[in-house]
C-alpha cells in the first residue's frame, strides 16, 4: 500500500469548483483491491 | 424546425440548451494526478452523455473508469462488462464480463502520445438501463490503435464519474476531460 499522501483532482460541476482532496485509507484500500481484477488490456503492439 | 431565439443577458436553463444540443457541463484538467472525480455531472437536466478524454501519464499504464453515486461514493460492483475489437494490422475481438470498473484506454508516457477517449453514457441519472459504449485510440510509439467496446449493466441513478490508473503505486496521469450533456428530446 502506498504511504505517502495522494491527492485526487476533483472538479464538481455544483459550483464549478476544482480541488484537490487527499485520499482516504478507505480509498486506497479500495483501489489497491481493483488492481487485482484489472481486465488484461490487448496492447496494440 | 424552429431555432430558439435568446435575449442579451438571459440566463439560459436546461431546458433551454436542451432546445439547442450538447451542453458542456463539466471541463477540467489534470496533472500527475492518481485519480480524477467529476462530481455530480449526471442529472435529469441530461439523458446521455459525452465524455472526452485526453491522457497520458508518467509511464504508460491503463485508465479506468468507475461510475459515482451521491458525491463520489464508487461503484466498486461487478457491474462492468466489456464486449468489442481493436484493430491495428488485423482484428481482435475480445470480450470481459463482471469487472468492477471499466477499461477506458491505454496511453503512454509523453504529451506528445497522448490518448484519447470518446464515450457516449446512456442515461446514467437513470436505475438499471446504464449504457456506456467507448471509442478511444492509444497513440503509442508504433502508430495508432482503436478500440470500439461497449459495456451494460448497472443498478444505480450515477451522479459522476472517476478516472484513475490501472495501478494506483506510482502511477500518474495528466490531461483533461471534458463532459457533455445531450439534448432531452
Amino acid at each position: 500500500m502506498s504511504t505517502e499522501p495522494l491527492f485526487i483532482h476533483v472538479y464538481d460541476c455544483l459550483t464549478g469548483e476544482t480541488t484537490e482532496r487527499e485520499m482516504t485509507l478507505e480509498e486506497v484500500a479500495e483501489r489497491e483491491a481493483l488492481i487485482p481484477n484489472a481486465p488484461d488490456v490487448p496492447d496494440p503492439e | 424546425m424552429t431555432f430558439p431565439s435568446f435575449s442579451v443577458g438571459e440566463v439560459l436553463r436546461a431546458q433551454d440548451m436542451n432546445a439547442v444540443g450538447l451542453w458542456q457541463v463539466a471541463s477540467t484538467s489534470f496533472t500527475s494526478s492518481p485519480g480524477v472525480e467529476v462530481q455530480n455531472c449526471f442529472t435529469s437536466d441530461y439523458r446521455n452523455y459525452k465524455v472526452l478524454i485526453n491522457v497520458f501519464g508518467n509511464n504508460s499504464h491503463n485508465l479506468q473508469l468507475q461510475l459515482m453515486t451521491g458525491t463520489n461514493t464508487k461503484d466498486n460492483a461487478a457491474t462492468y462488462d466489456r464486449w468489442g475489437f481493436f484493430w491495428n494490422a488485423g482484428i481482435n475481438n475480445f470480450n470481459m464480463v463482471n469487472d468492477t470498473q471499466q477499461f477506458v484506454v491505454n496511453y503512454f508516457n509523453a504529451a506528445a502520445n497522448y490518448s484519447t477517449a470518446d464515450l457516449t453514457i446512456f442515461q446514467p441519472n437513470v436505475a438499471n438501463v446504464n449504457t456506456i459504449t467507448n471509442q478511444h485510440s492509444w497513440s503509442g510509439d508504433s502508430g495508432l490503435a482503436t478500440w470500439l467496446d461497449h459495456s451494460k449493466r448497472s443498478n444505480s441513478a450515477f451522479t459522476g464519474l472517476y478516472i484513475f490508473p490501472g495501478s494506483l503505486g506510482a502511477q500518474r496521469i495528466t490531461g483533461n476531460i471534458t463532459v457533455y450533456g445531450m439534448r432531452n428530446s
